[in-house]
């Protein structure tokens, strides 16, 4: 089986993305994680009010993406107790917060 | 010796649980290879969910016990599998398992069982047990046997497991393909007595 964390766009570590870019990187991140399309799942974040929940599985795996394409570790043992991670936009603060 | 072991079962994921909490709060001590069988492993209680979900959460803050979705996750992370990919469902859940895995591995140092059930560490690479099993579950099924004897996952490794001394340990899962429903599991959690014999 192959690790391909590529098949998403690699970006440069960057201190300037702002929290809506950051939730639409993720959001990317959690289509794929669900096997959807990005667009499906943005309609359907919007759709419930601009948030939705995440299962804490679903959460390592976006963070291991995004570690990925930024370069960096984005959340330490502390930041991922179960309860922190239950929602996009929680997981967009924890991760705004290290960028 | 006592006994060589105790069977527990239920019809569904919170009875067999419950039925097992009780048994342990009569005995009062560790019970010595306690087998849980689920009639209906992918049916659940609400009602018992609901009590056990509040009573951990007014535990929470000291961070000595987890969320059942917690543990459930480390067992099987059901969000990563997706049914409706189809004969694709396996893999997505091993390839996105193994992506969340250097994140995972944070929180559970010497990993989890799942990672033991789909990553087994050999030399060089690793045995995915899972898959294997399921391929022989199809085959027996396909062949029209009902038995086997060696549908077991093994999630005990001693290289790291001899360190946690204070924990308890599920070794094997097994998956009794001639069980009246194909969802029917068990699991094995082992604890050893020891005995003295004469000096």
């Amino acid at each position: 089986m192959t690790n391909n964390l590529h098949s998403t766009p690699n970006v440069a570590a960057s201190t300037s993305i702002t929290p809506d870019q950051l939730r639409r990187r993720i959001a990317a991140a959690l289509a794929r994680v669900r096997a959807m399309d990005t667009k499906e799942l943005w309609d359907e974040i919007l759709n419930g009010g601009g948030d939705c929940q995440m299962d804490s599985k679903e959460t390592e795996v976006v963070i291991s993406i995004l570690e990925h394409e930024f370069h960096r570790e984005l959340a330490k043992v502390e930041d991922l107790e179960p309860e922190q991670m239950t929602t996009l936009t929680a997981v967009t603060d924890l991760i705004m917060a290290q960028i | 010796m006592e006994h060589m072991g105790t069977a527990i079962s239920g019809d569904n994921v919170s009875v067999s649980w419950l039925n097992a909490l009780e048994l342990l709060l009569r005995e009062d001590r560790d019970v010595v290879n306690l087998a849980v069988s689920i009639r209906n492993s992918l049916e659940e209680d609400p009602r018992i969910r609901a009590i056990l979900d509040r009573f951990i959460a007014s535990r929470r803050a000291d961070g000595s016990v987890e969320p059942v979705s917690t543990v459930a996750n480390t067992i099987f992370p059901s969000a990563l599998y997706i049914p409706r990919l189809g004969s694709r469902a396996r893999s997505h859940l091993y390839e996105m398992s193994e992506i969340g895995r250097p994140v995972s591995r944070r929180r559970n140092r010497f990993g989890t069982y799942f990672e033991r059930l789909v990553a087994w560490p050999l030399e060089k690479e690793t045995l995915n047990q899972l898959e294997r099993t399921v391929t022989r579950i199809r085959g027996l099924l396909a062949r029209g046997r009902k038995t086997d004897n060696s549908l077991e996952l093994g999630v005990f490794d001693p290289r790291d497991d001899e360190e946690l001394t204070h924990a308890k340990f599920c070794s094997v899962v097994g998956i009794p393909a001639g069980a009246r429903q194909p969802n029917h599991g068990i699991s094995l959690s082992q604890s050893h007595q020891f005995e003295s014999h004469g000096r």
